[in-house]
């Protein structure tokens, strides 16, 4: 689903700020259930390159994603103290999403968004960003979480037989 | 269409009318004399009618009607229950059944009850007119004490949506987690108060954990109901005559297992119905009961629960086995020379074994005892098999009572910590890497005078191996001694290559998050005490 952009003025967008690598992104306030410190994350032998590992969030058994690995950006050498779950729902199916800092929730209004990320130098695949927004002299990328998963890897995700 | 909660308990109640429903008439056909049973099947078919008129489901409302029409004429004598009258009581179950599976899916296909229904007027049209009391009559006089009867059962109980008891499973897991944090926390700060709490506080989540388990056990009758239908119609369409006998249905068995068990255990019922029990004529000859007789026995054993599946037909010829197997290229005519008798009856289960002699309707597709034993042991259940010629074959299923709580051995591999089922384990060893031959590509040991393939977990699960070597490295060329776990699945015996053990716990299994299933050598994952996450190790599926 595209997001239409031109709403009225005074519309602001909510958002959660993280950051991975050098890069900013933020996604919908109410896409995100919660945010959790980084516990443990236990690798799975065989998994596909974009599962980081699984971990327990209150006894429930949740896929992390290596968001990092998603978007093409380096790996790092040690994880930092200030990663995080960002835990929300992609399809129905509860995973995280591991990052490397979440500073804040930031408001937006809607007009500081621009809808075709002509701005961005990175190599992050187009499809995953749905906008940038504008603050100040920040440039923050919006993530369209319902694509950063390809239908095959949430088909992985779901467990559905291919 | 979305479906209510209201729907939602209309259909999991006419489900359970259904189920009972079929079984009462399973009875009444063989013993066609008993008021009781009328009168059940009657007060049952009551019940659904009224649930399925206040819904506004309009054919089942009808058809119910019917039903009690029909069943009313039997109870007063003016009918009597003959073939042409039980079928069309069991078709017109099974057409219910479709009506409130199709209300189930909020569907708007329609099913066409009219021939049904046509079939019911002529055969209540038939009766002599003067004697027909209607059956709004009937209605009124059962209606008093019906209520009552349908709820409040003698033990009075609640309808939960598994995922809420899930849930709350979960929760009980993390508080005792927790509490273990609190533990440790009350160790170094050595405060009376604090202490004195925390051990009221273990108490107390242990019990509430102990009675979370206890709320998942679902009752056998979950998945055995259906079963002497199912068992009849076979038996029917193959012109056998088949008892079903069913004992220890209020036995407790986790939900999710007896979901899993059912399959394997139809397959093993349908087996027994057509390769056990005999033709009746068959049986005669033999000087047996004319109907043969299969018996469904759950049992509770300790922490296993015990299903005894014993028919009273020809039972397995293991000279048959042993042609069967030859034939098909299981087994050579050497090793089998040196197979014990009950060795040979275990070679019914091993993949590609197939006795049937002609493929029938009901029997037939390739999974079969392999594919029930697979699914046992996977649960780290047993299946044994024992006959006598001719006077039967009899099947135990050995299950643990739930598959939310097991045994397990913690071992490190790497940097990771994994589970063996100790229901799988047979023992720990150390050997010496001089210990470990090649032979081929395997790396083996010698063991109680067998010869034990090793599994390194480490190179299994993609660790980088121990030492300084190349990821190609083998076992033997490390050094210092190397740790085993010896364990059996498939009847067959492997060694696990670990780097330490960590302890044993009693602990909640939990199934793997879709992306892992697939994932071969790992069957779930536990939650340890320190609320860290480590995956079981899947012995059958390693081998």
């Amino acid at each position: 689903m595209e997001e239409k952009v031109k709403k009225p003025l005074s519309r602001v967008s909510q958002l959660v700020n993280f950051r991975l690598r050098d890069e900013e992104f933020g996604v919908d306030i109410s896409s995100v259930r919660e945010i959790t410190k980084v516990t443990e994350i236990t690798r799975v032998p065989e998994a596909p390159g974009f599962v980081k590992g699984i971990t327990n969030l209150r006894g429930e058994i949740i896929p992390v994603i290596d968001l990092a690995f998603q978007l093409g950006l380096p790996p790092q050498e040690k994880q930092p103290e200030s990663a995080r779950i960002v835990v929300t729902e992609i399809m129905h199916q509860t995973v995280g999403i591991l990052v490397d800092e979440v500073p804040e929730v930031l408001r937006i209004p809607e007009e500081n968004i621009e809808p075709t990320p002509q701005l961005i130098d990175s190599e992050i695949n187009k499809e995953y960003i749905r906008g940038v927004g504008k603050l100040e002299h920040r440039l923050i990328l919006l993530l369209n979480l319902d694509k950063i998963l390809t239908s095959h890897q949430m088909e992985k995700l779901a467990g559905v037989e291919a | 269409m979305k479906i209510s909660e209201y729907q939602q308990l209309f259909l999991s109640e006419a489900q359970e009318i259904l189920s009972q429903l079929n079984n009462l008439l399973v009875r009444m056909e063989k013993d066609p004399q008993d008021p009781n049973l009328l009168h059940e099947l009657f007060r049952q078919s009551h019940t659904l009618k009224s649930m399925a008129q206040s819904m506004g489901y309009e054919n089942m409302a009808k058809l119910t009607h019917c039903l009690e029409d029909v069943l009313s004429a039997l109870r007063s004598g003016e009918m009597q229950v003959k073939k042409q009258v039980m079928s069309l009581l069991f078709e017109s179950v099974d057409s219910l059944t479709e009506l409130k599976d199709e209300a189930g899916r909020g569907g708007t296909r329609q099913i066409e009850i009219s021939p049904l229904l046509e079939k019911f007027d002529r055969i209540i049209s038939a009766l002599p007119r003067s004697e027909r009391k209607p059956s709004r009559e009937i209605q009124a006089k059962t209606t008093p004490d019906e209520p009552e009867r349908s709820y409040t059962g003698e033990t009075q109980t609640v309808r939960v949506p598994l995922a809420q008891l899930d849930g709350l499973m979960d929760l009980t897991g993390e508080l005792v987690i927790n509490r273990n944090r609190f533990a440790q926390i009350a160790q170094t700060i050595e405060d009376d108060a604090l202490y004195d709490n925390v051990a009221e506080m273990s108490r107390l989540t242990s019990q509430l954990q102990k009675q979370m388990l206890k709320v998942r056990l679902v009752p056998l009758n979950y998945i055995f109901t259906p079963y002497p239908r199912m068992v009849r119609d076979i038996a029917t369409n193959l012109n056998r005559e088949v008892d079903l006998v069913i004992e220890g249905g209020d036995i407790g068995l986790d939900r999710c297992i007896q979901d899993e068990i059912n399959e394997p255990l139809l397959h093993l019922l349908k087996n027994a119905v057509i390769h056990g029990i005999e033709e009746p004529q068959e049986r005669e000859k033999l000087k047996k009961p004319r109907r043969g007789k299969i018996k469904l026995c759950a049992k509770r054993e300790r922490n296993f629960v015990v299903l005894e599946l014993s028919d009273d037909g020809r039972g397995i010829d293991t000279e048959e086995i042993k042609e069967v197997a030859l034939k098909t290229g299981l087994i050579t005519e050497e090793e089998l020379s040196v197979l014990t008798p009950k060795e040979v009856l275990k070679l019914v289960t091993y993949p590609g074994y197939s006795g049937a002699k002609k493929v029938t309707e009901v029997a037939g597709r390739g999974v079969g005892l392999n594919a029930s034993r697979s699914k046992v042991e996977a649960f780290g259940g047993t299946l044994e098999i024992d006959t006598l010629p001719n006077q039967g074959t009899t099947l135990s299923i050995k299950l643990p009572l739930t598959m939310a709580i097991a045994e397990v051995m913690l071992v490190g591999i790497a940097d990771e910590t994994y589970s063996i089922p100790l229901s799988s384990i047979i023992e720990t060893l150390r050997v010496t890497p001089r210990d470990i031959k090649n032979l081929g590509e395997k790396e083996v040991v010698l063991y109680r005078n067998t010869v034990l393939p090793l599994i390194d977990l480490r190179k299994r699960f993609g660790f980088s191996p121990s030492g300084h070597h190349s990821p190609h490295s083998s076992i033997s060329s490390r050094i210092s001694s190397v740790l085993l776990v010896v364990v059996e699945a498939k009847s067959r015996k492997v060694g696990l290559v670990v780097d330490s053990l960590l302890g044993q716990q009693e602990t909640v299994i939990k199934p793997l998050p879709g992306i892992l299933k697939k994932i071969k050598g790992i069957s779930g994952i536990t939650i340890l005490d320190t609320g860290k996450t480590a995956l079981v190790v899947d012995v059958g599926l390693l081998l």
